[in-house]
């Protein structure tokens, strides 16, 4: 696995400009940065991420099956009650899914260490699927790659395949599909606006809706901003936002079916990273996780702190020697928080790079590489491309 | 090849398409992004609805001479997509009553058990404009093109039985007329598929987004400023 310095587009910002592409800048400070790439060989991708990615995702499905039918996880995962029942049920209907982004720390030997799980948004999909996809034609086509090198990146082919399956199981195109996020980010918006682009080009009917403008219809109903019901609802928002907000009975009571799913509640949860250590201890891509409050903690030299529930690297502290070393600020940490055996990300050249891994459904579909001054991966980390070669 | 086949950039684009300056000297003259990169079909955008019918690869073939291949996979497309639009029926015999004595052909059943019986495929239907692209990028179409995206290959059904709505016209899989069977040409009406939205008295708006609020007013540092942009996910 290299890091190689490339020559960055001479128009690469009106290219932004022309697909819209707005947060490649973030408050100043670049986001996308195409000063270098990363070079992984074919059987790296296929042997180290790929294949543990899959894997991950099924052992993932199985904490899903014990936890929600478990009162004692339930509280531990701090899923409000009243939710339980319609997990369960989500999950005895397994709601289809549509994607997910598992985190890994890999430096291209040994086996890649689990990081955690965004099952319910993950970002930078737009990054990962087209902007980066679109960076390896133009450096083909000006021949300073190879026509032969490739990415590991169907996310988008895989992205539209999947709305087009859904479309059909949900009404067979009938249904209005509603694209969500919150009002306050450009970032949010500009994903959701390519989802429901790959969604159009299957033909679907498509609506955006903010969350903050979803209504309470008679009848215990979800509504848009026209009064039409919401049947379908893709949301760029967390469930354990939701489940603990004004409206969350409407999650029970709404015909509405939601993308993800209500059972992905259960994944996108620092939890999971406890109990996939309890169901599949020693395995090789995990780290040893435990809850706050385990004595077994004690045996481990260097750890990570994280709130059951935080975003973008929020309230996690660095351990060393038992020692806190690093502490990322924010607003999280409540409903509790879990240890994890502290795996150091790897350095290559002056930042520390994170490798997220995607799924379409249960199909790995491509990573996103990302790079942080810190060993927090924040919300201002830089999104590098990649390639495969060799 | 481990990366997506093919994107179509004029449907992700959301302004006209720049020229690229990147190109250095002695190379090909520029080519407009669009084109260059992906095998777009550079229309912009489609925005015409109208559609060709084909009752067969060969119609299909003797209007697109040079899209021979292309035929044959939309003609496959339609094929599968079929299984999936036709109207099903448990028995034969109520299959035929619609569609016509041997107008119909057995499917394995939805739920794996058994046979349901639907109607042989009559045509199959594009936009206009699913042909016209420009092959010099070195990615691979194949009939997941016509399965796929925008230009996905339909089906289109007709009856040989008098008494059907269906007689002497081609009929989609939900039913929906698109035009008499003696014409190749249809405009395939917006929302033909959807059905009527329903509508029920809001009581109340903005019972989320509540937390996206109580978490933005936190102070913190400078360098993450919370709200105004970044993102919600994870």
């Amino acid at each position: 696995m290299l890091r190689i310095t490339s020559n960055e587009r001479a128009n690469w910002r009106a290219l932004a400009d022309e697909f819209g592409f707005k947060f490649h800048t973030m408050y100043g400070e670049a986001y996308w940065d195409e000063s270098a790439y990363y070079q992984f060989t074919l059987k790296q991708i296929e042997q180290d991420l790929e294949d543990p990615t899959e894997e991950i995702h099924q052992m993932c499905l199985e904490v899903v099956d014990r936890v929600v039918s478990d009162e004692q996880l339930l509280q531990r995962f701090a899923i409000p009650e009243p939710m339980w029942e319609g997990i369960a049920q989500s999950w005895q209907r397994r709601d289809p899914s549509l994607y997910s982004r598992l985190d890994f720390c890999y430096q291209g030997s040994g086996p890649a260490k689990l990081l955690e799980n965004n099952a319910d948004t993950p970002t930078s999909v737009y990054e990962t699927a087209f902007w980066q996809w679109l960076w390896l034609a133009d450096k083909a086509k000006v021949g300073e790659l190879r026509r032969d090198v490739d990415q590991f990146n169907s996310l988008q082919e895989k992205l539209i395949a999947r709305f087009r399956e859904l479309g059909r199981v949900t009404g067979d195109f009938s249904k209005t599909l509603y694209f969500s996020c919150v009002k306050d980010s450009e970032e949010d918006r500009g994903t959701v606006q390519y989802l429901q682009d790959c969604a159009e080009q299957t033909g679907l009917s498509c609506e955006f809706v903010y969350i903050e403008d979803i209504g309470h219809g008679e009848g215990g109903c979800l509504t848009d901003l026209n009064d039409y019901v919401i049947e379908w609802l893709f949301k760029l928002y967390p469930w354990e936002f939701m489940f603990t907000e004004a409206y969350a009975p409407l999650l029970l009571s709404s015909p509405t079916q939601f993308l993800e799913p209500l059972w992905k509640a259960v994944l996108s949860n620092k939890a999971l990273l406890v109990m996939l250590w309890q169901l599949f201890p020693d395995h090789p891509n995990l780290l040893p996780a435990y809850f706050d409050d385990d004595p077994r903690i004690k045996s481990l030299q260097n750890y990570v702190r994280k709130p059951i529930f935080s975003r973008e690297g929020c309230n996690i502290e660095l351990y060393r020697h038992s020692k806190p070393v690093v502490q990322a600020p924010g607003p999280y940490g409540e409903e509790g928080f879990i240890v994890q055996d502290f795996q150091p990300l790897p350095k290559f050249g002056s930042a520390y790079t994170l490798v997220g891994s995607w799924l379409v459904d249960d199909q790995p579909a491509g990573i996103g590489i990302r790079e942080d001054a810190s060993l927090i991966t924040q919300d201002l980390s830089r999104f590098l491309p990649h390639v495969i070669q060799g | 090849m481990k990366r997506t086949r093919f994107i179509d950039l004029a449907a992700l684009r959301k302004k006209p398409a720049a020229e690229i300056a990147t190109e250095p000297a002695g190379l090909n003259k520029p080519t407009k992004l669009s084109m260059a990169v992906a095998g777009a079909l550079g229309l912009g955008g489609c925005s015409s609805d109208e559609a060709m019918i084909y009752t067969n690869i060969y119609e299909c073939k003797r209007e697109n001479p040079s899209r021979a291949e292309m035929c044959r996979y939309a003609y496959e497309a339609a094929q599968e997509e079929a299984i999936f639009e036709a109207p099903r029926y448990g028995k034969r015999s109520d299959c035929e009553y619609d569609f016509g004595e041997g107008e119909c052909r057995d499917v394995v059943a939805r739920n794996g058990i058994g046979f349901d019986y639907i109607p042989l495929v009559a045509a199959f239907m594009l936009p206009r404009g699913a042909f016209d692209y420009d092959r010099d990028d070195g990615f691979e179409l194949d009939i997941d093109y016509y399965r796929g995206d925008r230009y996905r290959s339909k089906p289109l059904f007709t009856s040989r039985s008098r008494r059907s709505p269906a007689y002497g016209n081609w009929v989609t899989g939900s039913g929906n007329s698109i035009g008499r069977t003696y014409s190749r040409t249809a405009v395939a009406k917006e929302g033909v598929f959807k059905s009527a939205p329903v509508q029920k008295k809001t009581l109340s708006r903005g019972g989320f987004g509540s937390t996206v609020k109580a978490k933005s007013s936190w102070g913190g540092s400078s360098k993450s400023s919370w709200g105004g942009g970044r993102s919600w996910g994870g």
